[in-house]
């Protein structure tokens, strides 16, 4: 049933700008505060207070938009949406209705490990204030109203009706979280609701044109919840409509817990924003030289960085895309690979055992004292067999967290991985007259016990031995006597 | 006296701050009950601030020129720690946590706060009546309006119960009572004073403006509080205004131009006299008068009124009862509170207009309503700007009549804003506005009249001004037995 | 010009009662004729005036005022925040 029918999707994204202060004040930008401690006038709507725009907020969404291929509106200007709730101090959003900031761009996502790319428009990324915070607390008298997060800036990007599945809307939503991270202007935190989405769903009959009636669904808080929101969607109104019905053009509420959507808002209950422009501002003008001095200020971008990774780097696109997750993680790939580490060998140490180490201790690449220099000595001595993989993990913890040097460190610690086979066979034989249970069930038939003695030789190295070499000898002795 | 004259006095030690300011209270305390321009009186405080002014002045600090000036702020101005209510019962408790620019501005300066006068409830009114705090007389005769909606503090000066006073001017407010009371008021420039701390009524006309019993007076005012202001992003960046001093300059070769559109059949056969026989006086040093045309003139109204009502609409949604000012004491959920609370706290001119600015701007009607009045406003200031290219200034009457009789006319909004055509314009436009007195009626009433300039031709302005002032002989103190 | 005056009432959460509705009503009709007469004067309503930009403020936190000041004019407050009837999200 499914297959008869195509689904277009379009997603609005609101993610909050990291300023340092609110965007139309200087009041701080941060999350966490104790309630109405980071307000004043302005961002509480007191009368008589008016607003100032934050230079840094339009350089940030301008960046977006270059990182969006968007046409950048040099002249523009901010509009009033009016309406009334209580997050809302003065009963109006400064926004921008009809001249975005950034309009008519696109971002280019992969869809799998194929390679396979789309294009999805981006229709327009505009500026504008969050409101404040309603808290729902069942021993209070009411709904209690925190306007700490009022007035911090949001930048909307609105995307193009071109996602057809659930599939494509998260590697849309990943790509469009990563470039946010890579231009360093937002960061990102979904659970801190730093990135919110609303989801736009229609159904058509497969390879028909006209895209059927939209629904809008709101409250999805996260990337997996957009996920299952999307799919839901899908099949109701595909089963809406199989069953002779019609789709309204509606505004539906997102349950995560039970896994469904119920109606919030019809089409004519919609509000009347009045939109009109802001009189308190005058008109935004950014220079040209301005814009392109920003446009220059752009890195690499994520979806251009993955491809990169796997045809320059022969990565798969699992291995590229866990480096380029995580920019500086990217980074110093690419550092350590160029002083002669094979690509591989770089990408799985750093999105293995290096992650893992780091997720531990909840600290992020940058801030531990990793470096390339170092970090390549360690995993050319791995390769070359001078110290063992064992001992290759402490080396990389200490290079992760102390000053250590990769030969200061193999050195103090004894871990130079010995290969000496007149050495180990020496250690085995040792081994072998301590365990004889064990050399006679090996004899016996019960091989496995193969690794047990290997082990066995690791501990009376100290993790010193080259654990293949003390294999092969193990191996050999056991099935040369008797 | 004049400011200028008890400034001066003040500085050759010849009178106290103190003393001046007990005398003003002492006034005040003779006559405030008839004429009732003060909603709040800080006679403590303002003798904390005079005796703390004498003190640093005997100490030998070089002190400001409004250093020690009892002055009266329009009640619509932000004072922090004391009360300011905009006349309305939505306010009537409210007491700012915060100092409006001009007020922190003539604070910093020295002056010291009388009080807070009367005006019509959020400024919409052209009479005080409006007023849901309290009741303002015209001194020169109790039985008529002070004007509106600045009445309270032009009623005080014209009683001698201030030095100085702030008003605010949207459609006229400063110079309308400023002419109905015989005093002097200016409307600045759009953007050359901080609009920051006035509560909003008409964004795009709002102005704070000098209300005095002298040029002089109200010069001194206008430059102790112009100027850019970061907090007011339309707060014009200009040097201070350059140009004529108030008492140089030549009434020869001056370009005046009289728009007949003003003098048309709605104005007083006296108010026309009066301001024709000054325009001859003009003529008579060497001023080229000649009458143009402002054809625009007759849209001017319903333009300004389309505007000034939706900005209201939206300015005034803030008022809900949630994070200052009155609440309802019962509802039933959010809805209910905010619709009773704001059907109890407006006055019926105020819902009026709130009305009239929501409908303007819904859909619907947005097109032939607001869009089409911006682009009126639009084509007024073109025709402005073309009259000055042929004239230095435009001399109006102020308004049609004198001072009407309370209650004369509130039972018909339509004739009350009928009465707002010649002040209108300059809101519209922009522009620079000053009434002066140039003569009485035959009941006695005193006769304003307008002279409108080009943008931030202020000095111009106060020079015209003065001439018409020495012409007259000056402020007419009212008798003292009131 | 048609104009539904309990609808506008609703947008501005103005409550009028029958006899406020019908003298709202009166008058505004008689002010909407006023304005009615708008002429239509055909040039582009231009919104932006690049010729006068608008002067940006830098990225810089400035102190708040503290949550008592904040909190001082409010009807009602609770742990620190403002307050209203329950409102489901």
């Amino acid at each position: 049933m499914r297959e008869r029918y195509e689904a277009a999707i379009g997603i609005e994204t609101h993610a909050e700008l990291n300023t340092k202060s609110k965007i139309f004040c200087p009041c701080k930008n941060e999350f966490g505060a104790p309630p109405n401690t980071d307000c004043c006038p302005v961002c509480t709507g007191m009368p008589g207070a008016l607003p100032a725009l934050n230079a840094e907020v339009v350089r940030s969404a301008i960046k977006m938009g270059y990182a969006c291929a968007c046409t950048i509106h040099n002249v523009c200007k901010q509009d009033r949406k009016n309406y009334f709730y209580p997050d809302l101090p003065k009963a109006y959003q400064i926004s921008q209705f009809d001249i975005p900031l950034c309009e008519n761009g696109f971002l280019d996502v992969t869809l799998d490990a194929t390679g396979r790319k789309k294009r999805i428009g981006i229709t327009r990324i505009h500026i504008e204030e969050d409101a404040g915070k309603l808290l729902h607390d069942s021993a209070a008298s009411g709904t209690l109203i925190d306007y700490n997060r009022c007035g911090v800036p949001l930048i909307e990007i609105v995307s193009e009706p071109d996602l057809c599945s659930s599939a494509e809307v998260k590697a849309y939503l990943d790509m469009l979280r990563l470039t946010l991270l890579y231009l360093g202007i937002s960061d990102c935190r979904m659970q801190e609701g730093s990135l919110r989405c609303d989801v736009n769903v229609s159904v058509r009959r497969a390879k028909t044109k006209t895209l059927g009636t939209r629904v809008e669904m709101k409250n999805v808080n996260s990337f997996s919840a957009v996920a299952r929101a999307v799919d839901y969607e899908i099949s109701r109104q595909i089963a809406l409509l199989e069953a002779g019905g019609e789709i309204r053009q509606e505004t539906r509420r997102w349950d995560d817990l039970k896994g469904e959507s119920a109606l919030l808002r019809t089409k004519e209950d919609a509000q009347d924003y009045r939109f009109f422009p802001e009189p308190d501002l005058l008109t935004i003008v950014i220079p040209s030289e301005q814009a392109e001095a920003l446009r220059a200020q752009i890195p690499e971008l994520p979806n251009a960085r993955l491809g990169r990774f796997m045809t320059q780097y022969g990565l798969s696109y699992a291995d590229a895309f866990l480096l380029i997750e995580n920019r500086d993680r990217a980074d110093l790939f690419e550092k350590t690979s160029a002083l002669g580490v094979p690509p591989k060998t770089v990408a799985n140490w750093l999105n293995g055992e290096v992650a893992h180490l780091l997720g531990e201790r909840n600290m992020a690449l940058a801030e531990s004292h990793l470096e390339k220099k170092e970090f390549a000595a360690a995993l050319i001595a791995i390769e070359r067999g001078a110290i063992s993989h064992t001992a290759g993990k402490t080396v990389i913890e200490a290079l992760l967290f102390t000053d250590q040097t990769t030969e200061a460190f193999i050195a103090e610690k004894g871990l130079a991985q010995i290969s000496d086979t007149n050495v180990l066979r020496a250690a085995a034989e040792r081994v072998m007259t301590l365990n004889k249970k064990a050399v006679d069930d090996y004899r016996n038939g019960k091989t496995n016990v193969l690794e047990f003695l290997v082990g066995q030789c690791m501990r009376a190295s100290k993790g010193t031995g080259n654990p293949a070499l003390f294999r092969d000898i193990l191996s050999e002795l056991l099935t040369k006597e008797k | 006296m004049s400011a200028a004259a008890l400034s001066l006095a003040m500085r050759r030690g010849e009178v106290s701050s103190a003393e001046i300011t007990k005398s003003v209270f002492s006034r005040i305390h003779a006559v405030e009950d008839r004429i009732g321009a003060y909603l709040t009186l800080c006679e403590e405080r303002a003798m904390e601030q005079a005796f703390s002014i004498d003190a640093r002045r005997a100490g030998g600090e070089e002190l400001l020129p409004l250093a020690g000036i009892p002055i009266a702020i329009k009640d619509n101005i932000c004072t922090k720690g004391v009360r300011t209510t905009c006349a309305s019962k939505m306010l009537a408790h409210f007491v700012p946590p915060y100092d409006a620019t001009v007020a922190e501005k003539l604070f910093a300066a020295g002056a010291v706060l009388i009080g807070k006068t009367n005006m019509d409830e959020f400024a919409m009114g052209s009479s005080c009546e409006n007023s849901a705090l309290g009741h303002t007389g015209n001194p020169h005769d109790l039985t008529r309006v002070p004007g509106g909606s600045s009445g309270g503090s032009a009623a005080a000066l014209a009683a001698g119960e201030a030095v100085l006073a702030l008003g605010s001017d949207t459609g006229g407010s400063v110079r309308q009572p400023a002419s109905f009371c015989g005093v002097v008021g200016l409307k600045p420039t759009y953007g050359a004073v901080s609009r920051y701390g006035l509560v909003a009524f008409a964004s795009s006309f709002d102005q704070i403006g000098p209300l005095a019993r002298t040029v002089g007076d109200a010069a001194m005012l206008f430059h102790a509080i112009c100027g850019f202001d970061p907090r007011d992003a339309t707060s014009a960046r200009r040097k201070d205004p350059d140009g004529l001093n108030p008492s140089d300059g030549d009434i020869r070769g001056l370009r005046v131009g009289l728009p007949r559109e003003y003098f048309g059949a709605g104005v007083a056969d006296e108010v026309r006299a009066a301001v024709l026989s000054s325009a001859e006086k003009l003529r008579a040093e060497g001023a080229i008068i000649r009458e143009i045309s402002l054809p625009s003139t007759d849209a001017a109204l319903a333009a300004y009124y389309v505007i000034a009502c939706a900005e209201a609409s939206s300015n005034l949604a803030r008022f809900d009862g949630v994070k200052y000012g009155y609440r309802a004491a019962r509802f039933e959920n959010l809805i209910d509170l905010y619709e009773t609370t704001r059907s109890e706290g407006f006055g019926d001119e105020v819902k009026r207009r709130i009305m009239l600015g929501t409908m303007v701007l819904s859909t619907g009607y947005a097109d032939a309503f607001y869009r089409r009045a911006r682009r009126m406003q639009r084509r007024i200031a073109s025709e402005f700007a073309e009259a000055f290219s042929a004239c230095d200034l435009l001399l109006t009457p102020t308004a049609p009549t004198t001072a009407f009789h309370i209650g004369e006319k509130t039972d018909d909004p339509l004739r009350m804003y009928a009465a707002d055509i010649c002040t209108v314009t300059a809101n519209l436009a922009g522009l620079p506005a000053i009434s002066v007195p140039c003569g009485e009626s035959g009941s006695g009433m005193p006769i304003g009249i307008q002279l409108i300039g080009p943008r931030f031709s202020e000095q111009l302005l106060f020079f015209v001004a003065s001439y018409f002032e020495k012409l007259s002989g000056g402020f007419k103190c009212i008798a003292g037995g009131l | 010009m048609e104009f539904d005056i309990r609808r506008i009432a609703k947008l501005a959460l103005l409550r009028l009662d029958d006899a406020q509705a019908e003298r709202f009503a009166a008058q505004m009709a008689d002010i909407l004729e006023m304005v009615g007469k708008l002429p239509e004067v055909g040039d582009e309503a231009m919104d932006l005036d690049p010729a006068h930009p608008m002067l940006l403020r830098e990225d810089e936190i400035f102190p708040s005022l503290s949550r008592e000041d904040i909190l001082r004019n409010a009807p009602q407050t609770e742990a620190g925040c403002f307050v209203v009837p329950r409102v489901v999200d």
